[in-house]
């Protein structure tokens, strides 16, 4: 996995988003134990305390926790993952839909064209 | 540290040294063979040989001062000032460091001029069938030489003197290097002036204490006594002149170091 | 007590003043980027903390102490300039870092002058300039020292020794170390630092959060570096 940073953003919302997708895609698995800061820091090639900011963010929102002595884990629980999986894909939605709204598509036309796409690709 | 940085530096001094002195002592033993025959036609060989001989042995002596010039001032003042000064070494210990390897270097360097004149007798009377070189040590040792009272004390104190003399020269030199540095161009004819500036300001003080040499030289104490008071006022007097300058390069590389 | 503590430091050569009354303060555990054009005053700043400088005014304090044995301890200079001898091999300079330097990590240094891909036994004359920096770099990283302060480490390496070099600056990182890095090459190490100082004609002009920085402006550091000093 590649690491790439957008410059006008902070690093760590954008580390923040980079772990959010690996975890609701599965990369990282439910209750895996995640590489350490430092690791991880050197992997992305940004400072330590950028990394920690990121996973501390993470944890806030229960998508990784921490045990005193052993590191870091992603969580295990269902309701969290799920409700991961429902905002990302809402954010994806809102993207697309943002797009095809502008070339002037309205809901119906949307519903219609993902419909023929679906069709489409089987 | 001293320790560690004389480990460094000592070799550093000698790796340029050894060689020279490897082919001094070629020389000496070439010379020493080439006066063997006394054949019209080999005899310019002996010229030759005393030519090469005199070459090395002034490249050594112009190395040695180079060497002491460059060793101080590029490691303390020049590119590798760099390194040395953010080791956790104090300045008292760099300039000892640099003077106590001078030095070395200076006696060493003594000490195989006496051995190229061995070399040289021993060249000479190797293969000559009347005298050996054994042999001569030999007649040498055997010979019975009075030797004057307090041969042991004058020794002694001439070689003080020799050693004292040898440190204060080497301090001028670094003195003079550290004050010329404090100018920001033009270092080396700074220096040059400083050198000078030193010369004058030993003189004058040398000047003013001779009344005091006057007094001490009494024609009712024997030679012996008159000469011990000079060597003694001698050694003391570059011993001072060699803290002074310490002192001057301590100052000026501690408070007011500007590496550019 | 900050770690490094810089108090209205004046520095003039001459008629020209290379550091107009500058002041920071900076404390353990970041990486601060020391940001300026050529000329800018960087390196006089760093000289000045490792004591080859002595201020025209004010004075500068590491733990407290102004430099001295006592801060060169403790602080791991990378100049900018070759200053080793250069007669010796990377295993004889590594002999004399152990001698000198009691925090100098030996494995860490012979793992990392291999990885580089440099050879123990071939003198520092016989290296290529870019060489020579990887190996005084392998030097001073190796080191686990409390303040870093590295002059251009990235100035004339190839891109993957650069990845390198800040992965090992990463690597080294620890919550009791601030590590100084200066350059003019910010695209390339924006993203490992913490706080950034901009410098200017001698003087600072911004002492930020980097990531601040891109929330505050929307902009990359880099972006705004070049806003900054725009010829």
């Amino acid at each position: 996995m590649e690491w790439d940073f957008k410059g006008g953003v902070p690093i760590y919302s954008q580390i923040i988003d980079e772990m959010t997708m690996r975890i609701a895609s599965g990369a990282y698995e439910p209750g895996e134990k995640l590489p350490s800061v430092r690791d991880l820091a050197m992997d992305a090639g940004v400072n330590p305390n950028t990394m920690q900011k990121a996973l501390a963010e993470l944890e806030r929102k229960g998508l990784v926790f921490s045990e005193r002595t052993s590191g870091r884990f992603v969580t295990k629980e269902e309701k969290v993952l799920k409700a991961l999986h429902e905002e990302l894909a809402r954010k994806y939605f809102e993207e697309f839909a943002d797009k095809l709204r502008k070339i002037g598509m309205s809901g119906e036309d949307i519903v219609g064209a993902v419909k023929k796409w679906l069709e489409d690709i089987r | 540290m001293l320790g560690k940085l004389l480990k460094y530096e000592i070799p550093a001094m000698g790796r340029k040294l050894v060689p020279l002195y490897a082919a001094w002592a070629a020389t000496a033993l070439f010379l020493g063979l080439a006066t063997q025959s006394s054949d019209s036609k080999t005899e310019f060989m002996v010229v030759i040989s005393a030519l090469l001989y005199t070459a090395v042995a002034t490249a050594i002596f112009v190395m040695t001062i180079i060497l002491i010039v460059q060793r101080y001032s590029n490691s303390l003042l020049g590119d590798e000032a760099y390194f040395n000064h953010v080791l956790p070494v104090s300045v008292t210990a760099h300039i000892g460091n640099k003077a106590i390897s001078a030095t070395l270097w200076i006696f060493v360097t003594v000490l195989v001029a006496i051995l190229t004149g061995i070399l040289i007798a021993i060249g000479a009377t190797i293969v000559s069938s009347d005298v050996g070189f054994i042999e001569l040590i030999r007649d040498l040792i055997s010979v019975q030489i009075d030797w004057p009272e307090h041969i042991g004390i004058y020794i002694i104190e001439v070689l003080l003197m020799v050693v004292a003399g040898v440190v204060k020269t080497i301090m001028q030199i670094y003195a003079a290097i550290t004050i010329g540095h404090q100018a920001q161009n033009r270092t080396t004819l700074a220096s040059i002036g400083a050198y000078i500036a030193i010369m004058v300001f030993e003189s004058t003080v040398g000047r003013m204490l001779l009344p005091l040499f006057d007094k001490l030289i009494t024609f009712d104490a024997d030679s012996f006594q008159n000469f011990s008071r000079i060597a003694i006022i001698a050694i003391i007097a570059a011993a001072a002149f060699s803290v002074i300058y310490f002192f001057i390069c301590k100052y000026l590389m501690e408070k007011r170091l500007n590496l550019n | 007590m900050a770690r490094i503590e810089i108090n209205h430091v004046t520095k003039q050569f001459g008629s020209l003043t290379a550091l107009d009354s500058v002041a920071l303060k900076l404390e353990k555990g970041q990486i601060v980027g020391l940001l300026g054009p050529n000329g800018s005053g960087k390196t006089t700043l760093i000289k000045i903390l490792n004591g080859l400088l002595q201020p025209t005014a004010g004075n500068v304090t590491i733990n407290g102490m102004e430099p001295g044995v006592g801060t060169k301890r403790v602080v791991a200079y990378l100049p900018d300039r070759n200053a080793l001898p250069d007669y010796m091999t990377s295993s004889q300079l590594m002999d004399i870092y152990q001698d000198f330097f009691e925090d100098f990590d030996r494995q860490k240094a012979e793992a990392m002058v291999d990885d580089l891909g440099i050879d123990r036994s071939q003198t520092m004359k016989k290296m290529s300039k870019g060489t020579k920096e990887k190996l005084q770099l392998c030097l001073v990283m190796a080191r686990q020292a409390e303040v870093y302060l590295l002059d251009e480490p990235i100035g004339g390496v190839d891109p993957a020794t650069r990845d390198y070099i800040l992965r090992t600056i990463i690597s080294n990182y620890n919550e009791d170390a601030v590590v100084i890095i200066s350059t003019h090459l910010i695209a390339d190490v924006e993203s490992v630092l913490d706080d950034v100082v901009f410098i200017k004609e001698g003087r600072v002009v911004l002492h930020k959060a980097a990531d601040e920085i891109r929330e505050e402006k929307g902009e990359s550091v880099d972006k705004l570096f070049r806003e900054v000093f725009k010829c």
